[in-house]
């Protein structure tokens, strides 16, 4: 089995290096985690669903199950991570939307009636804007977090998809983690890093 | 904080993160560090340690999972964008939605189409394409382009009544279906087809006037809205999201400057696919038109390039002629001019071409000249040098990073990474890229091979590049001509009429050929099927039509002036001479053909009319009218010709005859009566036959039709039978020359070779298959040996091994026997000198002295194994010790021939020795290293300071030759190890596993070197190319692969296997590999198949074992 040849054309042009590749992923990859999730809750019950699932299920659908020793897998999930988090932010602000009347606005996730930890009080339109902070002074240690955070990656997927060591993920998630806990503390909003000695800590 | 500072304190931290607080808390206090990094590095590590928030280890995804719930996904269904009220999805795609809907406003009720971009795209660069697309589409007003009504931001309403805002496009809603779907639903034909691909035009050549290019036409893109009384249809083009102006300034070009491609692979023009986004011009749309064209008559794409890699499919675009379509009259010049490699050799605007295919649907000429040929290849060697090295350019340029692309998800951090990318990363991601390349065409020219596209398949492998091509590419190179037997013959060119006559024995063919080139010579050949001889029997200058009658040696022949002469071959003597009498269209009549007792003759020729000689000599021919054409009139008895869509068959015998409706020609008629025809535009080819009664079929059908079903739209050369009447043969068409069951009309054979299509053919008693092609060349194939397959008296083959030049084989019907690889001959098939109920495995003594056999003895030997020494033919059983050996049994000679490992099930290793004099063996030492579940893993290594077998059932290991001790062991990864090779060198190891990987170690520090990963099943079977390059893997999944061992690239994937195979070897020249399957044993041969000595029947079985190995090894 395998996806449309364009999926695996353009991973295999980000492989070489060509990232204006993700231009074309991106949709590509954004709208069949869409559909797939889509399909999801029309063919279920009010299940909840795995991210990781959907990614796993993503891949195959649009790469193939065969392909797992694939140079363009790790770029795949790479991809797919950001649209995971893109896709999360859109909920985000469509439930803001909804509740709020258009008006975007934070929203505390205790409010929906859905079965969550106590602790997911993290606004995804915050985690969001850290995440992006983060990018700017660590790219890694941002995908890191996507990966893992977002998408629920072990540290030895993460690792493989980055083709880093696992030790790496390890450290890096930590302190990627301290980072967020720090920019996202009381809620607050990280600042723009471009000045020394801003952003966390300050 | 900057990045910098940032690395600096990642780095600190990395190194503090484990260690004790008081030395974190040294450290950072004594470094000489900037105050931001050092405070930085402080908050983080207090920070770090684990604590039960969302960050916590056993709840990481659960956050995602959270926000991923049903009523969060799919929200409520919307109800409204803007004033257009939702009536029903349409659809979803990567950019969005599309909704059909009304617009309240609006005082009609006409639907139209809303698309709606996706929420999480309304941040990238993608809504300035969208939003390009509605200004596009806004600047368009024809009826062949969906109509733009409106665009912009608007407030999506949902049936909860919640509201948010959205990008939207507001179009013309077309009620119908794609192009292709439109044509094949609706049964349209050739003519309504190419007048909706002329509509298409249209509409294409109202943009281009606009000053838009489409840039990404494609069926999908192309909707047909039927309209009443006009069985085209109204095409509307869809989708200007990738259209850019042809006047465009720099600012809007970045938007679609990307480097990568736009649009969809199999409709995009060469320039389009290098990369050179400058270049597209209008031209690309016409090229875009012509793939469209192409598969809209056609059904197939000009390029077989889907599922290729981008490089490959640019290289096969950029490079390769499209296929040709088959098709009678002008098409291909039209799409030919259409698909120009340069932008400027195609039509100068979508009208020309739009008028162009309405002079094919019209059956007037057409415009478009073929291109000279010599012009055409001398410019595209020069292109085919300017593409490579700007398709290299483009690889090399992103590399480095001169190409910035507009991302929003890779940000500049990650750019300037890339743009320190060395040279020398460039120079090996090239090479890389190269590599990749020839494997994708090595496979693009298998799976055309597969699908009997030879001058694809040809083309493909002439541009693969000199360097690289290694065995698999001459394995496939000898697949484009399969023929065992060719032989040319002087003076038969293109335009010479020819007929094939079987001999008076299986291995004679007469060639009768009649030059239409002055001096006229008409010729008679001998042709020997088997040694490829041929001889001039027979030779006239000045002669039209000549007939041979074979079981009389007499010929006939009608000279330029319309006299005929009847002569005995053998003599000269001339039997009969006369004019053809003072008919008036005489010298049309050009043909003459022979009653099958030879004694009369009859002429026709392209009139209605046919002349007889009742073989009286001196009596006058008879003329005889015809109301139509003959077209056939063969083996005497049977006259059939055509008159306008009916065919009409006269059986001479009875006087009776028949007619029946027909939409094709015939083209020949058998001994019995059944009348091939060859049905017009469907590529079918009809065996058509009245019941022997003459009553109608139970259907009332007069006359029994079989089909065969040919290439959409092919041509064939000539249709022969069997002379059994269950084969029928298809020469050439445009792709092979093919056999089919008459009775099924399943495709049995399809044979390589020659020019397409073949002038005449035969099929002989023995399942030869002959025939002649335009430039005079006879071959003959063997239709009992298939490519690849070498017969072995039908035995079920159970072992195989390597001896010299020579193959030894083992069967399931106890049985040995031998293949001479250099000549491909079988040498003998003794029975084996032990009794046994099977045999299951064989080896061979690298001097070729000793042969080994496990086998299955019945009761009370059970599993036994013998030797025999080829030097004197003597059998020594081999005595196990204690317990009998169970299950399989493996073995491994030593270099020098003088030990012998033996392996089974259950116990381990017995090491048996033999002494410089001959004596032995003695059982020498024994290890408890068993094979349970496998088969072949002891191996002994090239120089033979190694034992290598399985330790434990996951790893491999190397046992000292004199103790069997392990002594090293190579890591293994939770798998179960089934079989072990040595690299020819000894410094790899590669072990076949039952996750359905292969492994190679480095011998020398034990680590994976490569895992090669592509089975679906256990690999069973593995064989090293002598020159190590190439390891060949066979698997339960029932196939064999090819890898590159140094990159653990699967190179190609061998076809026609329908067998699991288990032992595989190379040849020791490596010209061949040699695998053994339940079916027999199967050669894939790199040599041209004439270079092989033909497939000989299997000599008598030899008594003697000895007979197996050559003398000397």
């Amino acid at each position: 089995m395998s996806g449309p040849p364009e999926v695996t054309q353009h991973l295999e042009a980000l492989a070489r290096g060509d990232r204006s590749a993700v231009d074309h992923l991106f949709p590509l990859i954004y709208g069949d985690l869409r559909a797939l999730a889509g399909d999801f809750f029309r063919g279920r019950g009010a299940e909840t669903l795995q991210p990781t699932a959907l990614v796993h299920e993503a891949y195959a659908r649009l790469v193939g199950r065969d392909r797992e020793g694939w140079t363009g897998r790790r770029h795949f999930y790479s991809v797919a991570a950001l649209a995971m988090r893109q896709i999360l932010v859109d909920q985000a602000r469509a439930r803001g939307a909804q509740r709020r009347g258009g008006d975007l606005r934070r929203v505390s996730l205790e409010a929906c009636d859905t079965p969550v930890a106590p602790e997911t009080e993290v606004d995804p339109l915050v985690l969001d804007e850290a995440l992006s902070a983060l990018a700017r002074l660590d790219p890694r240690q941002a995908r890191i977090a996507e990966l893992r955070f977002l998408t629920g990656l072990s540290v030895a997927e993460t690792a493989d998809v980055l083709g880093v060591s696992e030790r790496t993920v390890k450290l890096d998630w930590r302190m990627a983690r301290a980072w967020l806990r720090d920019a996202l503390r009381d809620g607050e909003r990280p600042r723009d890093d471009d000045a020394p000695g801003d952003g966390p800590p300050s | 904080m900057n990045p910098a500072q940032y690395r600096e304190a990642r780095a600190l931290f990395h190194r503090l993160a484990d260690r004790p607080d008081d030395e974190q808390r040294r450290t950072l206090d004594d470094a000489d560090l900037e105050t931001t990094v050092a405070e930085c590095v402080r908050r983080m590590l207090d920070l770090d340690p684990a604590s039960d928030d969302v960050f916590a280890e056993d709840r990481l995804g659960d956050y995602g999972r959270s926000l991923l719930t049903e009523e969060a996904w799919l929200g409520a269904p919307l109800e409204r964008v803007g004033r257009f009220r939702v009536l029903e999805r349409l659809g979803e795609g990567g950019m969005g939605v599309v909704f059909r809907a009304l617009d309240e406003t609006a005082t009609d009720e006409q639907p139209v189409a809303v698309k709606v971009l996706h929420a999480g795209l309304a941040s990238t660069g993608l809504v300035r394409r969208f939003r390009r697309e509605a200004e596009v589409l806004s600047r368009l007003a024809h009826p062949g382009i969906a109509r733009f009504l409106d665009a912009g931001v608007a407030t999506a309403v949902t049936e909860d009544g919640t509201a948010r805002p959205v990008h939207f496009l507001a179009m013309e809603y077309v009620p119908g279906d794609t192009i292709l779907r439109h044509a094949s639903y609706n049964g349209l034909d050739q003519r309504a087809r190419l007048e909706l691909m002329a509509r298409v035009c249209d509409a294409v050549y109202a943009a281009h006037e606009a000053g838009i290019v489409h840039r990404d036409l494609k069926p999908g893109n192309v909707l047909v809205a039927p309209v009443d009384d006009d069985p085209v249809g109204m095409p509307k083009v869809l989708d200007f999201g990738v259209a850019r102006h042809t006047g465009e300034d720099v600012e809007t070009l970045t938007l679609t400057r990307t480097g990568a491609v736009l649009g969809t692979v199999p409709y995009m023009s060469p320039e389009q696919v290098s990369g050179g986004e400058l270049a597209v011009t209008g031209a690309s749309d016409i090229y875009g038109l012509g793939v469209l064209t192409y598969e809209l008559l056609t059904g197939e794409l000009p390029y077989p390039v889907r599922g290729l890699p981008l490089p490959e499919a640019a290289r096969v675009v950029s490079e390769l002629p499209p296929r040709r379509t088959g098709r009678r009259g002008d098409l291909d010049t039209v799409l030919g001019k259409a698909l120009e490699k340069d932008p400027d050799d195609r039509y100068s605007s979508a009208a020309a071409l739009a008028a162009d295919l309405r002079r094919l649907a019209a059956g007037r000429p057409v415009l478009a000249r073929p291109p000279s040929w010599a012009t055409r290849s001398v410019r595209i060697v020069r292109r085919n040098r300017a593409l490579a090295a700007s398709v290299a350019g483009v690889v090399l340029a992103l590399l480095v990073g001169v190409v910035v692309a507009t991302s929003a998800a890779f940000r500049e951090a990650d750019l300037r990474a890339d743009a320190d990318a060395s040279a020398a990363e460039a120079r090996l991601a090239a090479d890389v890229s190269a590599r990749t390349a020839h494997i994708a065409r090595l496979q693009n020219a298998a799976a055309s091979l597969a699908a009997h596209d030879l001058p694809h398949a040809r083309a493909v492998l002439d541009t693969c590049e000199p360097e690289r091509r290694g065995w698999p590419w001459h394995l496939l190179r000898a697949r484009l001509d399969d023929s065992i037997v060719r032989t040319w013959v002087p003076g038969v060119t293109k335009s010479s009429s020819a007929q094939l006559l079987p001999g008076r024995t299986p291995e004679e063919v007469f060639l009768v050929a009649v030059s239409q080139e002055e001096p006229r010579t008409a010729s008679l050949f001998r042709w020997d099927v088997r040694s490829g001889a041929v001889e001039l029997a027979w030779s006239r200058d000045g002669a039209q039509g000549t007939a041979f009658h074979v079981p009389t040696g007499t010929l006939t022949w009608i000279g330029l002036d319309g006299t005929w002469t009847r002569e005995v071959l053998a003599t000269g003597e001339v039997l009969a001479s006369a004019s053809m009498g003072d008919v008036d269209t005489k010298p049309l009549l050009t043909v003459p053909v022979h009653s099958a007792d030879g004694v009369r003759v009859r002429f026709h020729g392209d009139v209605d009319l046919l002349l007889e000689w009742d073989g009286v000599e001196g009596s006058a021919p008879v003329v005889t009218r015809f109301p139509g054409q003959v077209v056939t009139d063969d083996a005497y008895r049977w006259v059939a010709w055509q008159r306008g869509r009916k065919i009409l068959l006269r059986d001479e015998l009875s006087g009776e005859e028949r007619s029946w409706w027909e939409d094709g020609r015939p083209k020949s008629v058998q001994p019995d009566g059944t009348v091939v025809v060859h049905l017009t535009g469907t590529g079918r080819v009809a065996l058509c036959r009245f019941p022997p009664d003459g009553a109608p079929l139970p259907d009332g059908a007069p006359v029994e039709r079989r089909v065969v079903q040919l290439e959409r739209g092919e041509s064939i050369g000539d249709v022969v039978f069997h002379p059994t009447g269950d084969l029928v043969a298809t020469l050439g068409g445009h792709r092979s020359t093919r056999v089919w069951s008459t009775t099924t009309g399943e495709l049995l054979h399809a044979v390589h070779g020659g020019s397409i299509p073949q002038r005449a053919g035969l099929l002989l008693e023995d399942d030869r298959l002959v025939t002649l092609d335009d430039e005079g060349t006879l071959r003959a194939w063997d239709l009992r040996a298939p490519p690849g397959r070498l017969v072995t008296h039908g035995d079920t083959v159970t072992g195989l091994a390597l001896a010299g030049d020579r193959v030894v084989f083992c069967t399931h019907d106890k049985k040995l026997g031998s293949v001479d690889l250099r000549t491909r001959e079988l040498h003998a098939l003794a029975p084996s000198p032990v009794d046994a109920w099977t045999l299951s495995r064989v080896a061979v003594s690298p001097d070729g002295r000793r042969l080994a056999v496990s086998c299955l003895r019945g009761p009370p030997h059970g599993r036994s194994a013998y030797v025999v020494d080829l030097a004197t033919g003597e059998t020594t059983e081999l005595e196990e010790r204690g317990m009998p050996w169970d299950g399989n049994i493996d073995f491994a000679w030593s270099p020098d021939g003088t030990r012998l490992a033996l392996q089974d099930e259950y116990h381990g290793i017995d090491l048996f020795a033999w002494d410089a004099d001959g004596g032995g063996p003695e059982l020498v030492a024994t290890s408890p290293l068993s094979g349970k579940g496998v088969r072949g893993a002891v191996a002994f290594s090239p120089d033979g300071r190694w034992l290598a077998a399985r330790v434990g059932t996951q790893h491999a290991g190397l046992l000292d030759p004199e103790t069997l001790e392990v002594v090293r062991r190579f890591p293994g990864e939770r798998a179960i190890l089934t079989v072990i090779a040595w690299s020819p060198d000894g410094t790899r190891l590669a072990g076949g596993f039952r996750d359905a990987v292969a492994r190679i170690w480095s011998v020398e520090d034990r680590t994976i070197l490569q895992r090669l990963q592509g089975h679906d099943r256990t690999v069973i079977g593995l064989a090293w190319s002598p020159d190590g390059a190439l390891l060949a893997t066979g698997s339960m999944d029932r196939s064999v692969r090819l890898w590159d061992t140094e990159h653990g690239d699967e190179v190609l994937r061998l076809a026609d296997v329908r067998s699991e195979f288990r032992e595989l070897t190379f040849a020791r020249d490596g010209e061949c590999l040699v695998g053994e399957t339940r079916t027999g044993l199967w050669i894939w041969d790199s040599a041209d198949a004439v270079d092989r000595p033909p497939v000989r029947d299997p000599p008598p079985p030899s008594r003697d074992v000895r007979d197996l190995v050559a003398p000397g090894g």
